[in-house]
């Protein structure tokens, strides 16, 4: 059953509805859409106010992680008066000051990977703004097992990189991309990010995913795009399906 | 010859007629870890050591980004 917009969400959304192509039939579609997104930090923060504002019908957050002083230079749903509280919370109440219709709510722990295979079938796509690689290929290997698009987003020091993985024959995983650096991955260097990055990463991800839940636009699947702040280049690479990948190769 | 790599042009000694992709890693001194894109393609390491690589190429040495 579509949901048919009232004049109030076709005056509130009107400016997307305005983008030839658009139209109303997208604007309903995402207000029928439920993401999941993983992780309310710095590309958390930009990517779930997006999709809040732009009208996504059901936003679920996860995130175990409480904010800290040093989180407000670039996690801007955190204020001062929230340090010490989870961030899920602090997160749900600046995203419903925003739009008070979107069915927003959270979960404040690590799932393991039965409650994530339970909340990826209530679910029609998954964001990744995690920090770190073992969430990422949880995230990969359940979302190519159910189906389900993942946009991936990741940034450090200054720089970004955005990549949707949209499950099929022929596209490739996550892990078809991270398996490109080898094995030994695992930097635990400390190396800063710079405040706007993440909001550009972040904000791409909210757009990879209203392109994927509406159909409007060409996505990323198939693609890393990679954004060099320092430089100030945009580069898109062309990502395959590894013949050897333990993840989208046993079908 | 000069390649391009990462959008500067690079001076790489062939010691044979051709040049792999092993070759020129080991005389950029790349620092593990990292991907290689040739033309905007990714290809794996397994195929290093077997590609080979012309000076009208242009070579992406990418790092990872694991960061949220
Ligand atoms: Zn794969």
């Amino acid at each position: 059953m579509p949901h048919e917009l009232t004049p109030q969400q076709a005056i509130r959304y009107s400016r997307q509805i305005l983008l030839q192509g658009f139209d109303l039939e997208c604007q309903e579609k995402l207000l029928d859409s439920r993401a999941l997104q993983i992780g309310v930090g710095g590309l958390g923060c930009a990517s779930a106010q997006y999709l809040v504002a732009a009208g996504v019908g059901t936003l679920t957050l996860v995130d175990d992680d409480v904010v800290d002083s040093s989180n407000l230079q670039r996690q801007i749903l955190h204020s001062e008066a929230d340090i010490g509280e989870l961030k899920i919370t602090s997160a749900v109440n600046t995203l419903k000051a925003l739009n008070s219709q979107c069915d927003i709510s959270a979960i404040d722990q690590r799932l393991s990977d039965e409650q994530l295979a339970t909340q990826l079938q209530q679910h029609d796509v998954v964001i990744d703004c995690s920090d770190n690689l073992a969430t990422r290929n949880q995230l990969n290997r359940l979302c190519y097992q159910y189906k389900k698009p993942l946009v991936s987003g990741a940034a450090i020091r200054m720089e970004g990189q955005i990549c949707s993985f949209i499950p099929s024959q022929d596209t490739p995983c996550y892990q078809c991309l991270s398996q490109l650096f080898g094995e030994q991955q695992l930097t635990c260097v400390e190396a800063g990010i710079m405040a706007p990055v993440v909001g550009i990463v972040g904000s791409m991800q909210a757009l990879e995913t209203i392109k994927i839940l509406t159909g409007f636009g060409e996505t990323l699947s198939s693609k890393l795009m990679l954004f060099d702040a320092k430089y100030n280049q945009w580069q898109t690479f062309t990502l395959k399906k590894q013949p050897n990948c333990p993840i989208c190769q046993h079908t | 010859m000069n390649i391009n790599i990462n959008g500067q042009s690079v001076a790489i000694v062939a010691t044979s007629t051709s040049l792999s992709l092993s070759e020129l890693l080991e005389q950029y001194n790349a620092q593990l870890p990292f991907a290689v894109a040739i033309n905007g393609d990714f290809v794996a390491q397994s195929n290093y050591h077997n590609i080979v690589v012309s000076s009208t190429d242009m070579i992406d040495i990418v790092s990872p980004i694991f960061g949220g």
